[in-house]
């Protein structure tokens, strides 16, 4: 059997996707999410996972089932145990390795944390076990970690598959790298990353275990229309052939790309209402982050529009969003006083004006602030002056 | 059994290992690995001796920081603790014609131990530091046991020598003393029986030029009239005494705190934002000090908020601070969006919080800012606004009440716009280009000359490293041996073999 085929494509990472469906989406989500995670446990004999949710109690307590998932996952770890007992034996090296992996891929595939993770470390430290075999083994604990979302477990996996894949991973484990890296950064509210990462693996994607490629293409394009400006939104993403291949599965997010290029700003506001009920409050990587996007991309597009203007008046403004007066307001308001959009409101008159400071204002009060946190950090070292 | 002690003498090592690089001289490599307990207290007590030696050389050589490196050490020792090794040490340097004050002093230290005094070999003169740097052991050792009776009369015994001599080298240790001193009041509750000892001793600090004893009792001075409320007397002594500038960090740090906390209850914002802020800079940011840190960060952004400004989000988000600060996160957020409602509502919740933190008071006196910061932001964002508006975002009463004030708003500098009366709008005045002001000459200036001060501290605080001037010392001393010999042998002619004197040069 050869490495390639050990992909530790368990735990299915798409049963961690419906349990968070079913616990944060809309009632009728949520019940079709129910009924996915029992069939997937069934199949994978999930009997640890199985034990979990129930004690959090996302599932009902079900006895037929659990002995069923106990006796099934019992029966087939004790068949791979032998398999592993006599690979000791008999077999060479390799095939020991390739065995207690197997063993090590079942235990996640069941859902039972500690011991896989144990199974996975035992492995990993033999001195026999090849490069390829460690990068396997570290996706697979990385994989684990993502299912269960441990923060802790992942950075420190990814950091691990980083070196060992400098050392001389193969390509396809290093996108496979890539495309796990940009997801994570995803969840971790570092968009400039992500984007960064997903234009370079967009290309060269074929990680379906991860998740399928209509899911990773809306999560990178998400993070993509935060970062990038406008031109290069429009090359890298919205014309990149990867990601019209997939429109069809994810038209929500094209559309606010598109209307946010061509500025049609009404449409743009009704596509990112969309596109926070359907992605947003359904991605267990972005939920955390749904009011800071939609602010985000709502300055953006103030933002955008303002720039063409010196002056302009409230209620048309107002009427290219597609909302009332009193919401212009309110938003502008709130952004200009905290900085983030250069305008003032002339309330009287009814007009915004946008004030941009020129570059020599604006780099002495970058100088200021930054010189500040410098200033900060020099004067902590000046405590070992005293002495 | 002897594994059992061989092991835990080894965690002990391994332990010790870990310490510092002062804790590693004092060591001495040579343990045999069958210890027994004596032999922890002889070591301890070989430890104990070799601080004291560092604080003799400290007196000889008139340099603090040989002072300063034994008092580091007493943080690992107050741990290791154990009071026959201590009574040893006393022993040693008890039986010996010394002033009677320090036989008294010793003499008093062995009886709160509790112990007779110990034959042990004698060590030579006992200096009022050694004495003292004794005594200072101990009171760390009442203090962790919970003694406070015998702590404050083992510290009046002690500030009792301190005030007696007046030598320059007991600065360091003093000032610890008077710590602890005051230290064991407080926790006995009797803090106001302390002011009298207290102040008496900063007239001596001041006219004996013991820079550091009079930096540590004006701080403790301060805390006393702090704990009992007297903001005034607070006050009056920290403008009529003057802080030693070099004082060490950690007292400027303390100090600073305390004259930040004066001025924000004295209404004085500005003074007290610069003199917190400082503190916090002053102080490390460890372990050790988190809770300093959470205190100096809790009264700066209450003064913050007080001044109009809005602290930082990320100063919420660092780790030490993130829990203790939360009251204040929500605090300052209601002040932000300018809604009163929201900020009763918080202080109410937070009230006992607010209470044992003594920021009660100043809470309190937030309120007028909810609605300054909300015409704040309003003048930020808009460049008019009618006052009907100004009514219905800060939710007043009437155009007359809004009117009035952001008329105090900007005769007190929170704003800077003008009110057209007539027409009923307020209209912001621009700065579009600080170039045309003078304000980034102030600030450059300001900033310029913060880091031309530290560049001189840096300089003016360099010391020679000490390693290596002894390697040099010995080889020097070394060369003029042999050069001696040489000559001598040139000058007998003849050879008498090798010379007894051992050239390796003791190591303290």
């Amino acid at each position: 059997m050869s490495d390639s085929a050990v992909f530790a494509k368990k735990p299915e990472l798409a049963l961690a996707q419906h349990k968070f469906a079913a616990l944060n989406g809309t009632p009728a989500q949520r019940d079709a999410a129910l009924a996915k995670l029992v069939e997937g446990i069934k199949e994978d004999s999930m009997a640890a996972f199985y034990a979990k949710l129930v004690a959090e109690g996302v599932l009902q307590e079900d006895p037929a089932l659990r002995q069923q998932l106990e006796a099934a996952s019992a029966a087939q770890l004790a068949a791979l145990d032998t398999k592993v007992e006599e690979a000791k034996d008999e077999q060479g090296d390799l095939e020991q390795n390739e065995c207690s992996i197997h063993r090590a891929v079942f235990l996640a595939q069941i859902g039972d944390e500690e011991k896989a993770h144990a199974a996975y470390e035992e492995v990993l430290q033999r001195p026999t076990t090849t490069l390829n075999q460690k990068l396997d083994i570290v996706f697979g604990k990385l994989r684990l970690g993502l299912f269960y979302y441990s923060p802790k477990t992942i950075q420190k996996e990814i950091e691990r598959a980083h070196e060992l894949v400098d050392k001389g991973g193969d390509w396809d484990r290093r996108n496979r790298l890539k495309a796990v890296e940009c997801i994570w950064h995803c969840s971790q509210r570092q968009f400039k990353e992500a984007s960064a990462l997903f234009i370079e693996c967009l290309s060269t994607y074929a990680s379906p275990e991860l998740m399928p490629m209509s899911e990773f293409v809306c999560h990178g394009a998400l993070a993509c229309a935060v970062v990038l400006d406008r031109a290069e939104l429009k090359k890298k993403v919205i014309d990149a052939p990867e990601v019209v291949e997939v429109v069809g599965a994810i038209p929500n997010v094209d559309k606010m790309l598109r209307s946010l290029y061509g500025c049609q700003y009404a449409d743009f506001f009704v596509a990112l209402a969309a596109v926070e009920v359907d992605h947003l409050n359904v991605s267990r990587y972005l939920f955390a982050h749904r009011r800071f996007y939609t602010r985000e991309m709502r300055i953006r597009s103030y933002a955008q529009l303002l720039e063409s203007y010196l002056s302009l008046t409230i209620k048309s403004m107002a009427d290219s969003f597609g909302v009332t007066q009193g919401f212009i307001d309110k938003e502008l308001s709130r952004f200009a006083a905290s900085g983030r959009l250069h305008c003032v409101i002339d309330k009287v008159g009814g007009i915004v004006v946008t004030n941009r400071p020129d570059t020599k204002n604006a780099q002495y009060q970058n100088t200021i602030k930054q010189g500040d946190i410098l200033l900060n950090h020099i004067q902590k070292l000046s405590g070992i002056i005293s002495m | 059994m002897s594994t059992n002690s061989a092991a835990s003498m080894e965690v002990e090592a391994t332990l010790e290992q870990t310490q510092a690089e002062t804790r590693r001289i004092l060591l001495e490599g040579t343990w045999a690995p069958d210890a027994a307990a004596g032999r922890n207290a002889v070591c301890r007590h070989a430890n104990i001796t070799r601080s004291i030696r560092f604080v003799q050389r400290g007196i000889a050589a008139a340099e603090t920081h040989y002072t300063y490196r034994a008092l580091r050490t007493l943080s690992s020792l107050r741990k290791r603790f154990q009071p026959d090794a201590l009574a040893e040490a006393i022993a040693a340097y008890g039986a010996c014609d010394n002033a009677p004050a320090t036989r008294d002093c010793l003499a008093g230290m062995l009886r709160l131990l509790g112990l007779q005094p110990a034959v042990g070999p004698r060590a030579g003169a006992c200096e009022p530091e050694v004495c003292l740097f004794l005594g200072l052991l101990l009171l760390l050792h009442l203090l962790d046991g919970g003694h406070h009776e015998r702590g404050v009369e083992l510290s009046e015994l002690l500030i009792g020598l301190a005030s007696g001599s007046q030598r320059r080298t007991l600065d360091p240790i003093a000032s610890r003393i008077y710590f602890y001193y005051a230290r064991f009041f407080e926790v006995a509750g009797r803090l106001s029986d302390a002011r009298p000892a207290l102040l008496g001793a900063l007239q001596a600090a001041t006219l004996s030029g013991m820079k550091e004893t009079k930096a540590m009792l004006l701080t403790l001075l301060i805390r006393n009239y702090l704990h009992y409320k007297l903001y005034d007397q607070a006050e009056r002594l920290t403008a009529k005494s003057d802080f030693p500038a070099d004082a060490p960090n950690n007292l400027l740090a303390r100090y600073l705190y305390y004259l930040g906390y004066i001025e924000a209850i004295q209404l004085n914002y500005s003074q007290a934002q610069m003199h917190l802020l400082e503190a916090t800079r002053k102080a490390p940011s460890n372990a050790a000090t988190a809770g300093f840190q959470q205190a100096a960060h809790k009264i700066y952004v209450i003064v913050e908020l007080l001044m109009g400004n809005i602290p930082e989000r990320s100063l919420f988000r660092i780790r030490t601070l993130r829990k203790p600060l939360l009251p204040y996160l929500e605090l300052t957020r209601a002040v932000r969006v300018g809604d009163l409602n929201r900020f009763q509502d918080v202080v109410s919740r937070y009230e006992s919080k607010f209470l044992s933190d003594n920021v009660l008071v100043l809470v309190q006196r937030l309120r007028h800012n909810v609605i300054k910061a909300g015409i704040r932001s309003i003048n930020i964002a808009y460049s008019r606004i009618s006052l009907r508006d100004i009514c219905l975002k800060l939710h007043l009463d009437s155009e007359e009440d809004a009117e009035y004030i952001v008329a105090k708003a900007i005769r007190d500098g929170v704003i800077d716009a003008s009110i057209d009366h007539e027409k009923g709008f307020v209209r912001s005045a621009e700065v579009h280009n600080v170039y045309e002001t003078s304000d980034p000459q102030y600030a450059f200036d300001k900033r310029i000359s913060f880091c031309l001060g530290l560049y001189n501290d840096s300089v003016k605080a360099m010391r020679y490293p000490e390693s290596n001037h002894r390697k040099e010392l010995a080889h020097a001393i070394e060369a003029i041996k042999r050069e001696r010999e040489l000559a001598q042998e040139l000058e007998n002619e003849d050879y008498d073999g090798d010379s007894d004197e051992d050239a390796m040069d003791e190591d303290l």
